[in-house]
């Protein structure tokens, strides 16, 4: 049985280089493809993927504004962000929305699958490239 | 013989008047004549002296043949008169007949006492109590004469009063003098001047004042000069006055006034308090000038500022983006493609090569992203202006080795990308500067909305700068100014040396 998967992203050939690592897979279905983050959300809520892909520069709506959309409408919904921005403030607030995974798009080559396998089976992934800072700062 | 009961009765009513009358001629006129009876003298003259200190002025005469009262209306200190001599050698000087003294032998003088039927006269200096000399006191005689000392006792206090009197002439005339070069100063001055009294209450205005508003003198007087000030800046201002006036501290204020045309001027008006000469406060004198052109220069400059720094702004971010969506995009895909062809790479110096290759991809992707987040920051467009305010803390912290506490209360949702650009670039500043130059080792940020507006403030316990020489020098703080008045918000610096900076940026929002 394979898992159906979202693809959003603005950039083309980076769908289109993530669609043909899937196909390579039984496991994995693209089930629909965005650029935008405000058809991410129309798209979520009709397809209802297994999984989203989910980068977080978006034309309307910025990824983590997108998740926590989709979130909202399904708590259930697994997504995984795909993202070349390693800042650990940003990591951890597309985190918080409540996404299972973080994969950096450098390490994506070698991490995406494990990652996505990860994450259907119920655990979480983080990229071995996001490390979050040492500092003195306190937060209230 | 004098009647020493009606002498004192005299010297006691000008005592009277000498306290009471500020006309000075008829008081004169009385000493002469308390004078003539005390010394039973035919004759009698006052004197003042000239501000040349060698001459002395004729006041007032009785008795004297009118072209007499002419040549003696001013008399040398080397003259052949009994005046001349006292004033020259500031001592009493009589003659009892000009007949038989010789220092009047041939002169003028000599005639002229002829001419006025004078035989015997005295001359006693009138000195204020300090013994300055200010004038003289004359008797004279139609025969031969010589005043006893008893005479002289009763006339000495008449000369006292008489030097009382020409001193409190002097002081008069001198306040006089000044007052009339400071009319003619204040009024011929390019700037109107002000002056209020212990109530706050206006109580004059220079000629520069009335040609400006057009106004009547009485217009000005007591709450009403601000009637002309517009009403957006006529709380303001008039708060600003009565806290300096309240505490006694000097101030300075830009607000604008209504001229004779009915438009609106920018005046700048600087007061200080004044004082009595016995310390006494007497309420506030100030001026204010026409500052409409540099106030219009300095906006039209403000003006360009704002925009040279929101177009800088947006060519950043759109550098920015071009850098994160364009050329990271590629490279990142080019990192996946070279790891694929390093996995499939049939010889291990191939397959170590093209590693080699995708490290320094994924190298220069990092570089990329850092200039493009240094140039735009991402985290204030995906998190917000609160969550992109605390990583910022974190990151000065970590790199500057300084602790950073951020405190956050009442943060909207969402602020208008301007505002937030504007408070994040600000916070940038003050941690770099707080950073770099207070030695401090905390810093307290605190980011908190109140409804209609929001404010941040950054606050260091550490070395301060002096505000003036880093206003004067560096970008700044004047573009953290301008950056605020592009959203119509305000900065506001306190620092002293060695007590520490902080800054308050307060935005509104509507």
């Amino acid at each position: 049985m394979s898992h159906r998967v979202l693809l959003v992203d603005d950039y083309e050939p980076w769908r289109r280089f993530v669609a043909s690592t899937l196909s390579a897979s039984a496991h994995w279905q693209v089930a629909g493809e965005t650029a935008d983050g405000l058809d991410a959300i129309q798209k979520a809520k009709a397809l209802r993927p297994d999984l989203i892909l989910l980068d977080i520069g978006l034309p309307s709506l910025n990824g983590i504004v997108v998740a926590r959309r989709i979130f909202e409408h399904d708590p259930g919904i697994r997504i995984l962000f795909l993202s070349e921005n390693s800042s650990w403030d940003i990591v951890e607030a597309a985190l918080r929305t409540g996404a299972q995974g973080y994969v950096l798009k450098s390490d994506a080559e070698r991490e995406l699958l494990p990652a996505m396998e990860s994450i259907v089976e119920g655990r979480q992934f983080v990229s071995s490239s996001v490390k979050p800072p040492s500092s003195k700062v306190a937060s209230a | 013989m004098t009647d020493h009961g009606a002498a004192a009765r005299m010297l006691q009513a000008i005592s009277t008047r000498l306290i009471s009358e500020t006309t000075c001629d008829s008081l004169y006129l009385q000493i002469l004549d308390a004078a003539s009876t005390l010394m039973s003298a035919d004759a009698a003259s006052v004197q003042m002296l000239d501000t040349d200190q060698e001459s002395l002025l004729l006041l007032n005469w009785r008795n004297f043949h009118p072209s007499s009262a002419a040549y003696w209306q001013r008399v040398a200190a080397g003259a052949g008169s009994t005046c001349g001599r006292a004033l020259r050698e500031n001592n009493r000087v009589v003659v009892s007949d000009i007949e038989s003294c010789e220092f009047m032998a041939g002169t003028q003088d000599q005639q002229e006492y002829r001419r006025s039927g004078i035989r015997a006269v005295q001359s006693t200096p009138l000195c204020s109590r300090s013994g300055k000399p200010l004038g003289m006191l004359s008797t004279h005689w139609t025969n031969p004469h010589m005043p006893t000392e008893e005479d002289f006792r009763l006339f000495d206090v008449l000369a006292r009063q008489t030097a009382d009197l020409i001193e409190r002439t002097l002081a008069a005339e001198a306040i006089r003098e000044s007052e009339e070069r400071l009319r003619l100063i204040t009024n011929t001055a390019p700037v109107t001047i002000w002056m209020t009294g212990i109530d706050k209450g206006c109580t004059y205005v220079n000629q520069a004042w009335l040609d400006f508003t057009g106004r009547p003198l009485e217009a000005a007087f007591g709450s009403g000069w601000a009637d002309g000030i517009h009403p957006e800046d006529g709380k303001r201002s008039w708060d600003t006055y009565a806290k300096a006036f309240d505490s006694r501290e000097p101030f300075q204020m830009d607000y604008r006034v209504r001229r004779h045309d009915g438009a609106y001027r920018w005046m700048r008006d600087t007061g200080v308090p004044r004082y009595h000469s016995d310390g006494a406060f007497a309420g506030y004198i100030g001026s204010a000038m026409d500052v409409t052109e540099r106030k219009l220069a300095e906006e039209a400059l403000s003006t360009i500022n704002q925009r040279l720094i929101e177009a800088q702004e947006e060519e950043r971010a759109h550098l920015a983006r071009e850098l994160h969506d364009d050329i990271n995009q590629r490279l990142a895909l080019l990192t996946t493609r070279l790891s694929a062809l390093a996995r499939a790479a049939s010889t291990t110096e191939g397959k170590r090569t093209l590693e080699e290759a995708h490290e320094e991809v994924v190298s220069l992707t990092k570089d990329i992203q850092g200039l493009s987040h240094r140039l735009h920051p991402p985290r204030l467009e995906y998190l917000g202006i609160a969550d992109a305010a605390a990583a910022l803390c974190r990151e000065i912290s970590s790199q500057q080795g300084v602790e950073v506490c951020f405190q956050r209360e009442s943060v909207p949702e969402e602020l208008p990308k301007r505002i937030s650009v504007c408070l994040y670039r600000v916070l940038q500043e003050s941690l770099q500067n707080a950073a770099k130059h207070s030695s401090a080792e905390q810093i307290e940020v605190f980011l908190r909305g109140g409804g209609d507006h929001i404010e941040l403030t950054i606050r260091d316990f550490g070395a301060g700068f002096d505000l003036e020489a880093a206003t004067a020098c560096g970008l700044g703080l004047t573009s953290m100014k301008e950056r605020l008045r592009a959203v119509d918000g305000r900065l506001t610096i306190e620092t002293k040396p060695q007590r520490g900076t902080l800054i308050r940026a307060r935005v509104p929002l509507s």
